[in-house]
């Protein structure tokens, strides 16, 4: 019997993968089996049949024969079945055609010389190439170089059945072949005779495995359901006991063979019930036997479905949608989700009484429950309406108590795919009403993450330490910085930057009640003076959020370069100057981040969040197909712009076909014309973007959204209101489809602008059918492109990791790997963590790092 | 079965190859090494390594066991590194 509490050290130096050998097999059997049964009619296991306890034990309270175990400590022990006649072993019998062939079938030996085989092994060959090559080698020849003897030819008939010249080799033949086969010609063809003999591929006596590998199962009538694999070895041990006794009483040849051919048939479907020419064996239902192969192979398999695909406990899973108001250091749980997950606490005096309480309520109480307790010999109880009292007076310390989830646990959350180390970080529960995970859309970027029906998960950590260390480094707010360049990934998205925008506007100014009800969603009680007349900027409610020290000014796109309207200058904590758009606000939050610390980055967040959510919401902003029309005379200079382009693209068609046209260095005339055509006509998308910011005008809500980075670009709105412009596939004009022409309504060879996929119209007013044809053609490839570059670059990205996983930055900045190698002197090359240098601005700041090393 | 025909070695075999994408190699005497053993606190087989015949290092004629000192530099910072001859 194991022993639990003996603990074995041992490393593993080396797997070797051989055959069993008839002995091995019967010496590691505890019992041999004779009769084809399992229980007798009082349900006890009989002696001698598939259930017999030397087997091991599987029903409760009995006890293991072999190693005196109960179910829980008995490993299972082999039993085997001694097989009145041999039998190939059907996933070998490749294995054992191969030797067959290449083997003289009158002396045994490999069918080459000696010279031949140094020869083989002279030349610079791999060893698995050396064994091909011995094998390819003798299946020429002839006759045997040894003994003279005239090889007849060999065929194997899957699975099992062996041709000498169209006849039948029984195994017993097949057998002595191969166990004529010397040593020395085995480790030619690459075999290890210590371990693995051929002839043990024919096989003499079958292991029988441990019944904890096939458990009977108790159905509800009471009646007992044996496992796939126990029929399947009844059978063969019946088969096996009918070919006995016919042998025994001398029966004809004839029939002995039928019945060897049956046993044949029933120990290969036993090893692979999906063996080619042979029909599965079924049950009397019909239904075909899971046999040893089918229980690990496949996408049901052992490997793929047990194996690499485990599943984890104290996890789930659900639909993710927005919720403003918790903190980007919160996640809303849903109450029924966190009444199944559990976390183990240990009873001590000092919470006993809390244990208690939890043990005593019920879950109708809307307060936290516990749910089981184990008592210190391991005992775990499942707490009931009738035990609880019993229970909770009976508890003690050092006993555990699993109480339900609460606010405040930490959980980790994950989005899948997990390409970051922020696509799992450590939230604090809030449990809400509700089945969705509520995520605050501050943390939507580093998940990647939208609400149009994505999932996440959540995993409890079930000890103190664990969830110390996911409180400590992977806590959201601890994430606000991206390791890959060092700025904030998480911050206002979408609308919050809209609503921040708009809370930094000169003309925005709030009453004394709206500033109130604005500084109160950020836990702001206490106003400051009002800064106009007698009313609130915006500028005063953002200054109000942000920490005393801070001094910033930043550059940012809105307004005219230069101007104090580009200028966003924060100057100790009061804003000054500027618009609030995406790249500014992020820099707000790297710097707190960097000299108040990740809390106080996260209150901004928070904060900022709230009220802009608020802003938005009380202010407004709207596109409408309004802000994606242009003026008459906008239109009609987007006209000219095509136009022009068109006749330019035309002028250097005239001048390829009078081959007046300027060759480009390492360019061919045509090649010099494409270059020359797709720069002008890609230039357009640049001045149409000029010309449509110019008639939109900046107050034009497309081109605000679009420049304040909360939703959209300036080219969405080019092609919504301008004109999609050129097409391509593979970098190129669109030119493939028919000959010299992308499709049949063109002329060949017409090289002008439309037919090589220029499209004039835009989204608003509607394509032709021409152009929608190819501006399908380069979605598609784009598409295509997608998903062939998330493939490929997940594995390069798996290789890498795997490359890497074991590097560690030590004390002194080195970069080494499990052994202690160096592997960089100084990490990264200037011992700099890119989460920790940000140079804010030079006038105002010192560039921070690491401290500078010899 | 191909065979690898030895390169000839070339007359430039013991000139320093002068490029901006090489940095200076440098062996260093014995006792720079025992303070660099010591400060990185490892042995020779712990640090990376160099082939005796790369083309950067092969003009000093270096021995097996020596430590290459490369002075790297890049646009954004410049740092040392060392390797052992192999």
């Amino acid at each position: 019997m194991i022993d639990e509490n003996e603990v074995f050290e041992k490393y593993i130096s080396k797997i070797k993968f051989t055959l069993f050998s008839p002995e091995m097999i019967r010496k590691m059997s505890a019992v041999k089996l004779f009769v084809p049964d399992t229980y007798n009619d009082d349900g006890y296991p009989i002696e001698g049949g598939f259930a017999d306890l030397r087997m091991g034990v599987i029903d409760p309270g009995l006890r293991c024969k072999t190693c005196g175990g109960t179910v829980r400590t008995c490993p299972g022990h082999f039993g085997s079945i001694e097989l009145i006649r041999p039998v190939i072993h059907p996933e070998f019998a490749p294995m054992i055609y191969m030797f067959l062939r290449s083997t003289c079938q009158t002396c045994g030996r490999v069918l080459l010389t000696g010279e031949e085989i140094n020869e083989i092994k002279g030349s610079l060959m791999t060893r698995d190439e050396m064994i091909s090559t011995v094998i390819t080698r003798t299946k020429k020849v002839k006759n045997c170089p040894h003994c003279q003897a005239e090889q007849k030819e060999i065929k194997l008939e899957r699975p099992t059945s062996f041709y000498e010249d169209e006849r039948l080799m029984l195994p017993t033949e097949v057998r002595d072949r191969l166990a004529k086969i010397s040593d020395d010609d085995l480790r030619e063809l690459g075999f290890d005779p210590e371990y693995s003999r051929p002839e043990w591929a024919v096989l003499t006596v079958l292991p029988v495995p441990p019944v904890n590998v096939r458990p009977s199962i108790t159905l509800e009538s009471g009646e007992r359901s044996e496992d796939n694999l126990t029929h399947k070895l009844v059978e063969v041990l019946r088969i096996n006991q009918r070919l006995e006794s016919n042998i025994n009483a001398g029966a004809p040849q004839l029939i002995i063979e039928d019945l060897w051919e049956l046993l044949q048939y029933h120990v290969t479907t036993y090893f692979n019930n999906e063996s080619p020419n042979i029909p599965p064996a079924t049950h009397r239902s019909g239904m075909t036997l899971k046999t040893l192969a089918q229980r690990l192979k496949g996408k049901e398999g052992r490997f793929r479905y047990n194996l690499s695909g485990k599943r984890v406990n104290f996890s789930a899973r659900t639909v993710v949608s927005p919720d403003g108001c918790i903190s980007i250091n919160e996640v809303g749980v849903p109450k029924q989700i966190a009444n199944e997950l559990t976390i183990p606490i240990k009873v001590t005096d000092w919470n006993i009484e809390e244990c208690k309480k939890m043990i005593l309520s019920n879950e109708s109480a809307n307060n936290v429950t516990a749910v089981y307790v184990t008592s210190p010999n391991g005992r775990r109880r499942k707490i009931t309406d009738t035990n609880k009292e019993e229970l909770a007076n009976e508890l003690a310390a050092g006993w555990t108590v699993e109480r339900q989830l609460k606010d405040g646990d930490v959980v980790l959350f994950n989005r899948y795919p997990s390409l970051h180390r922020m696509s799992i970080m450590a939230h604090k529960v809030k449990i809400l009403s509700g089945k969705t995970f509520r995520v605050p859309p501050s943390v939507t970027p580093p998940y990647n993450a939208d609400f149009d029906g994505d999932e996440m998960n959540i995993h409890v950590p079930q000890k103190e330490e664990a969830r110390a260390e996911a409180e400590t480094l992977m806590l959201v707010e601890k994430q606000i910085i991206s390791p890959q360049h060092g700025h904030a990934i998480i911050g206002p998205t979408e609308d919050h930057i809209t609503g921040t925008y708009l809370l930094s506007l000169d003309e925005t100014v709030f009453t004394k009640e709206e500033a109130m009800d604005l500084l109160a969603l950020a836990g702001i009680y206490e106003l400051p003076k009002p800064d106009v007349k007698d009313k609130y900027s915006g500028k005063a409610i953002i200054s109000q959020l942000l920490p005393k020290n801070l001094n910033l000014r930043i550059e940012s796109k809105i307004g005219k370069k230069g101007s104090s309207k580009s200028i966003v200058e924060i100057k100790d904590g009061k804003m000054i100057s500027g618009y609030f758009e995406k790249k500014s606000i992020h820099s707000v939050i790297e710097a707190i981040t960097l000299y108040n610390g990740n809390e106080a980055a996260r209150k901004f967040i928070d904060g900022i969040g709230r009220i802009a959510g608020e802003v938005i919401t009380r202010k407004g902003m709207t596109v409408s197909m309004k802000d994606y029309t242009l003026s008459e005379n906008g239109k009609k200079k987007v006209k000219e712009l095509v136009e022009n382009a068109e006749k330019q693209v035309n002028v250097y068609i005239m001048q390829y076909k009078n081959k007046t046209l300027e060759r480009e260095p390492g360019k061919s005339l045509k090649e010099t014309l494409e270059s020359k055509s797709v720069k002008t006509l890609g230039d357009i998308r640049n001045d149409m973007s000029k010309l449509l910011e110019e008639d939109l005008g900046q107050e034009n809500k497309a081109i605000v959204i679009a420049k304040i980075g909360a939703r959209g670009s300036i080219i969405n709105v080019t092609q919504m209101s301008g004109a999609i412009a050129q097409q391509v596939v593979r970098e190129k004009r669109l030119h493939r489809g028919y000959r010299y022409r992308p499709l049949s309504h063109f002329k060949q060879k017409d090289l002008s602008a439309v037919a090589r996929g220029f499209i004039k119209s835009n989204f608003l007013e509607g394509l032709n059918p021409i152009e929608y044809f190819f501006q399908s053609m380069s979605a598609r490839e784009s598409i295509v492109n997608t998903a062939i570059r998330t493939a490929r670059s997940g594995y390069m990205q798996r290789r890498m990791m795997n490359a890497l996983q074991d590097l560690v930055v030590k004390e002194d900045y080195t970069v080494r790997d499990g052994s202690g190698r160096i592997v960089q002197v100084i990490y990264g090359g200037d011992g700099k963590d890119t989460m920790k240098i940000k140079k804010i601005n030079e006038e105002l700041t010192a560039p921070v790092g690491l401290p500078e090393r010899e | 079965m191909a065979k690898v025909r030895k390169r000839k070695i070339s007359n430039f075999e013991n000139a320093p190859i002068v490029h901006y994408l090489i940095p200076k190699h440098e062996i260093l005497s014995e006792e720079e090494e025992k303070k660099i053993l010591e400060k990185y606190n490892v042995t020779k087989e712990q640090l990376p390594r160099i082939k005796i015949d790369d083309p950067a290092i092969r003009h000093m004629n270096p021995k097996k066991g020596d430590i290459i000192k490369i002075y790297r530099e890049d646009k954004h910072a410049k740092s040392i590194y060392y390797r052992v001859v192999v």
